[in-house]
């Protein structure tokens, strides 16, 4: 692990900081703040502890998100899921085939707007947890498969304007996804995003970022908010761009010389 | 009975029976008898030459008549009448000023009076008779049941009507009384062209030369005329609209007028009529009108151009016509103060309507949020405040503010407008959150003025309680919480939904407000409330959490009624006709005159399903503008009556005249009144006052390409020229030989006796 830096060590600072500071709610009831629910599924919910907390920390300084403080942790054959429009499945060697009605819940979830971020955490050359997601997301939506998302898709711009995805890791300079109606359900990382994110009892970084150091932890902290603006924002970015265009093609005003604006 | 009375017709025959052959092998040799004499006198003195050769010809023809045998057949015969067709232009156009003192169809009359006797004595020949000609050519008795009512002139049409009726050979001829106004295929013929198409055909078909008669007035009538309006049936709401108007001016060297265009009694524009005269002594005017309507439904629009001095037709000044404005897309404004599940799942909902044109503006970073990045790294673009809530304000049908406040980006000065935006008939939802209503400092500002209830002054209050949200007894009834027309099912469909996760506490409720859904008792907050407001309609949603209505009872394998809740909702909010319990509709937008109108009133109950039994009152309204512009209605017919198993109730009436009408329903429906009105016109624009200019050039065009003669009313008809008419039976004949008269014999002796003794006497023989 490296040294902490100036820079690190007064993000650190103003996370406790943040942490010890009330703040007001962000949505009425105690289900519909905008969070991240961790998906217990192999080693998922407890591989990169305080990742989410501290994603939703700086998602909720950096911009008008107002995030839930907790992760949710959600069984993939509960009910539950379906309070959690984005889940995240962390893992980083092969895991046992979700059960049938894991599967049946899990994919109805997706259909109906759910979406599911997978983090494979796992070191380059080991593909374990890599073979397990492919075959599950495979039974989640029979017919579709994982495919290369474009490096101009709304997630890269859906609040920082990125490149490529980023992480703990740079094994991968693109995500893969499943694209349903319009909206990609899910989305699949290979670069430990959550593994850049997490902080130890002192505040120190849990894990060291390669190969860019904190420049690339910094991103990878873009790179959850962008997925969290995603998931709460869709396309909003992509039709954001023709807002202004569209206001003014339309011809519904006539000015006082009768001629139409 | 004498000879003479007994046969009433002869002609010269041939009374031999010789064939063709004979007859020609006969006149041959007799030719060679004439050129063999011709040959024999070579040596004679010219003089002498001629003599003997002319007699001989003689001889010879006296010869071959005898061996033709010429005859006289006399006959008794008998002849059928054929038509002498007198078309009379009996449109509108007739009734304007003509030569002289009169109308052009009065002018008509004078002459056909002036010319009875003449008439009369071509009736033992011909028949004449007499068709009324408009769009087409009808028969008539006689002048006296003319009338200049006809809404069109097509003249092609009404020879083609008599083409049809009439073989060439029936026809003794046809006389076209007219002033030329053609509103048809004529219609653009100018002086020197030939016939359009449709006219040569018929002229073609007719084979009858055809007389003209041109009524009309020498100089042009003093007349300022709407000749075209050009605009669509269907127009978009928030969309401009285009209508063009040509306007002709004859008879002014200069005048100066305004044009104007009223949507009802709103004055839309005004333009003004400059005219310089053009070559042919009228001048043509084009005024384009642009206007955006901002509210669906038919309306009926005034177009006027001013009465010029001395002007002798003033009824083609105004047009009125009916436009439907319909809604194409919904145009939908979604404002969200913080991303979130609610904002997400609502906008998806959006997105996937194909009804809905969505403009989503998220504010996505506050002042207070470090974003630890700069500007170039961000994807955000200023809150385009002024462009959304004052610029284009009026584009939208609806705006939604999801979890907004408008404070922090200077908003303060737009809300007067928003207010007035949904007091003009817009509308506007709150949804809840932590920077809604109260939480959003919307206390004592112009929203709340809409808002169906107060806000607490202060810090806003939330509560986080989680409940299952009650139906009201509004809400069961209420378009916008209806997810199934059974009420017993609509109310479980409510209580199977996944619960709420806390709302906004509000005050107390304004009068109108309607709650449809509240949280229990005791409590009883409202959870869901609608209210209009000025022509706008509003609804507020306490909560932000009616997305688990989306992805939450998704689980149970439905989400439809969250789709179906927001339909409801975005349709009651924009008033969807379709959700009126009661409408009425004239078959018809535009009657002609005299014609019976057909208004079928529909009722529906609080279900949707047709209101059989339901009391209905309809009144029709004519509607004028008075010379201010302002609208005059009056009563004309009033008629009640109950729906039939269908919900419908069908009057008829026959509107008085010409105009503007609009016809109103109401019916109770549950306990409270629905009404609907439906606007048509009659006749107000006949194409005939379009153009009333009188064009002897057309009469002209269709008597040269008949081989008839074009006149005016002066020229009379004494030398019209008729077809006798054709013999249909030979009742007795008698057949007179010329041949055996002892003169022919004399002459057959003669002239050869004369010949021979010249030329024994000139040594010859």
């Amino acid at each position: 692990m490296r040294n902490p830096t100036r820079r690190g060590a007064l993000t650190a600072f103003a996370a406790v900081a943040g942490a010890l500071a009330a703040r007001p709610a962000g949505a009425i009831g105690p289900d519909d703040e905008t969070g991240i629910a961790l998906l217990r599924h192999g080693a998922g919910a407890t591989l990169r502890p305080g990742a989410v907390e501290q994603l939703l920390w700086e998602a909720t300084k950096r911009t008008s998100i107002d995030a839930r403080e907790r992760p949710a942790v959600v069984e993939p054959e509960s009910p539950e899921v379906f309070r959690h429009p984005l889940i995240a499945w962390l893992g980083e060697e092969a895991c046992p085939p979700l059960s049938d009605a894991a599967v049946a819940r899990l994919g109805r979830y997706l259909r109906a707007g759910g979406c599911l971020y997978i983090d494979d955490a796992s070191p380059p050359g080991v593909d374990g947890f890599d073979q397990s997601v492919r075959r599950e997301v495979e039974r989640l939506l029979p017919g579709r498969v994982l495919s290369r998302v474009s490096n101009d898709h709304t997630i890269y711009r859906s609040f920082f304007l990125l490149e490529r995805p980023f992480g703990r890791t740079a094994r991968q300079n693109f995500l893969e996804g499943v694209e349903l109606d319009d909206r990609t359900a899910v989305f699949y990382g290979r670069n430990d995003l959550f593994g850049a994110f997490g902080r130890d009892a002192g505040g120190s970084w849990r894990l060291p970022v390669e190969p860019g150091g904190d420049e690339q932890r910094e991103m990878a902290f873009r790179m959850g908010i962008n997925l969290l603006m995603y998931a709460t924002c869709l396309s909003y970015k992509r039709d954001q761009v023709h807002v202004t265009e569209i206001l003014r093609r339309r011809k519904w005003r006539v000015d006082e010389g009768g001629v139409v604006k | 009975m004498t000879e003479a009375a007994e046969f009433n017709a002869s002609r010269w025959v041939l009374l031999s029976d010789w064939s063709a052959g004979t007859i020609a092998f006969v006149a041959v040799v007799a030719l060679l008898v004439l050129g063999l004499a011709w040959h024999n006198g070579r040596g004679l003195s010219p003089r002498r030459r001629r003599v003997l050769l002319g007699l001989r010809a003689v001889s010879v023809a006296v010869l071959f008549a005898l061996f033709l045998e010429p005859g006289l057949r006399l006959e008794n015969v008998t002849r059928v009448r054929n038509a002498l067709v007198m078309l009379v232009d009996a449109s509108r156009s007739m009734a304007l000023p003509g030569e002289g003192d009169g109308t052009r169809l009065e002018g008509v009359r004078r002459m056909l009076e002036r010319h009875e006797g003449t008439l009369e004595a071509w009736r033992a020949l011909h028949n004449i008779e007499f068709y009324a000609v408009s769009d087409h050519a009808r028969p008539v008795g006689g002048p006296a049941e003319l009338t200049a009512s006809g809404d069109a002139t097509r003249l092609a049409v009404a020879l083609a009507d008599i083409a049809a009726r009439h073989r060439p050979e029936d026809l003794a001829g046809v006389v076209l009384f007219s002033d030329g106004a053609d509103n048809g295929a004529l219609g653009a013929l100018r002086a020197g062209e030939g016939l359009p198409a449709a006219a040569r055909e018929a002229v073609a078909r007719l084979a009858t030369p055809i007389e003209t008669v041109f009524t009309g007035p020498r100089s042009p009538v003093k007349d300022v005329a709407i000749t075209d309006v050009q605009y669509d049936a269907f127009a978009f709401v928030h969309n401009a609209v285009s209508i063009e108007a040509d306007v002709r001016v004859q008879g002014y060297d200069e005048v100066s007028l305004p044009v104007t265009l009223r949507r009802d009694d709103t004055l839309l524009g005004t333009r003004v009529l400059q005219v310089s005269k053009g070559p042919d002594g009228t001048a043509q005017s084009h005024f384009t009108f642009d206007f955006v309507p901002d509210k669906t439904g038919k309306a009926i629009f005034t177009l006027e151009v001013g009465t010029a001095p001395g002007e002798q037709i003033t009824v083609n000044n105004r047009r009125q016509f009916v436009v439907r404005i319909i809604r194409d897309k919904i145009r939908v404004l979604q404002v969200v103060g913080r991303p979130s599940w609610d904002q997400r799942f609502l906008r998806q909902l959006l997105k996937k309507n194909p009804n809905v044109d969505l403009i989503s503006f998220f504010i996505l970073r506050t002042n207070s949020n470090l974003t630890m990045a700069s500007q170039s790294e961000l994807s955000l673009i200023p809150f385009p405040t002024e462009e959304l809530f004052k610029e284009q304000l009026g584009s939208f049908d609806l705006i939604v503010f999801q979890n907004f406040t408008y404070r922090g980006y200077n908003m303060e000065a737009y809300l007067p407008l928003i207010r007035d935006f949904v007091r003009n008939g817009g509308g506007f939802v709150m949804i809840g959150g932590d920077l809604s209503y109260t939480n959003g400092g919307y206390a004592g500002t112009a929203i709340e003025e809409f808002l169906p209830m107060n806000l607490r002054a202060g810090r806003g209050e939330l509560s986080t309680e989680t409940f299952s949200p009650v139906l009201t007894d509004a809400g069961r009834r209420h378009p916008v919480t209806t997810l199934s027309v059974v009420p017993e099912d609509n109310t479980a469909l409510w209580a199977g939904l996944p619960p709420l996760n806390g709302y906004n506490r509000v005050g107390a409720l304004r009068p109108g407000a309607v709650v449809l859904l509240e949280t229990p008792a005791p409590e009883r907050a409202p959870v869901v409330v609608a209210h209009e407001f000025g022509e706008g309609r509003v609804l507020a949603v306490t909560t932000d959490s009616a997305w688990h209505w989306d992805l939450h009872a998704a689980e149970s394998g439905d989400n439809r009624h969250y789709y179906k809740f927001w339909g409801n909702a975005i349709r009651w909010l924009i008033k969807d006709p379709a959700l009126q319990p009661v409408r009425i509709q004239a078959d018809r937008d535009r009657y002609p005159q005299g014609a019976e109108a057909s208004l079928t009133v529909r009722v529906s109950g609080r279900d949707s399903l047709p209101a059989a039994g339901a009391d209905v009152a309809v009144d029709v309204e004519r509607v004028s503008l008075d010379a201010e512009g302002r609208t005059q209605t009056e009563v004309v017919h009033h008629q009640s009556g109950t729906t039939n198993e269908q919900g419908e109730l069908v009057l008829r009436f026959t509107p008085p005249g010409d105009g503007g009408y609009r016809a109103r329903a109401r019916a109770l429906v549950g306990t409270s009144e629905g009404t609907d009105e439906d606007p048509f016109i009659v006749a107000a624009d006949p194409i005939e006052l379009r153009e009333t200019r009188a064009r002897p050039e057309t009469l002209a065009a269709l008597s040269e390409a008949s081989g008839g003669r074009a006149r005016t009313l002066s020229d009379g008809l004494d030398d019209l020229v008729r077809r006798e008419p054709q013999v249909s039976r030979v009742n007795r004949r008698k057949d007179v030989p010329l041949w055996s008269s002892a003169w022919w014999l004399l002459l057959a002796i003669l002239f050869p006796s004369a010949e021979w003794y010249l030329r024994r006497r000139w040594g010859l023989l």
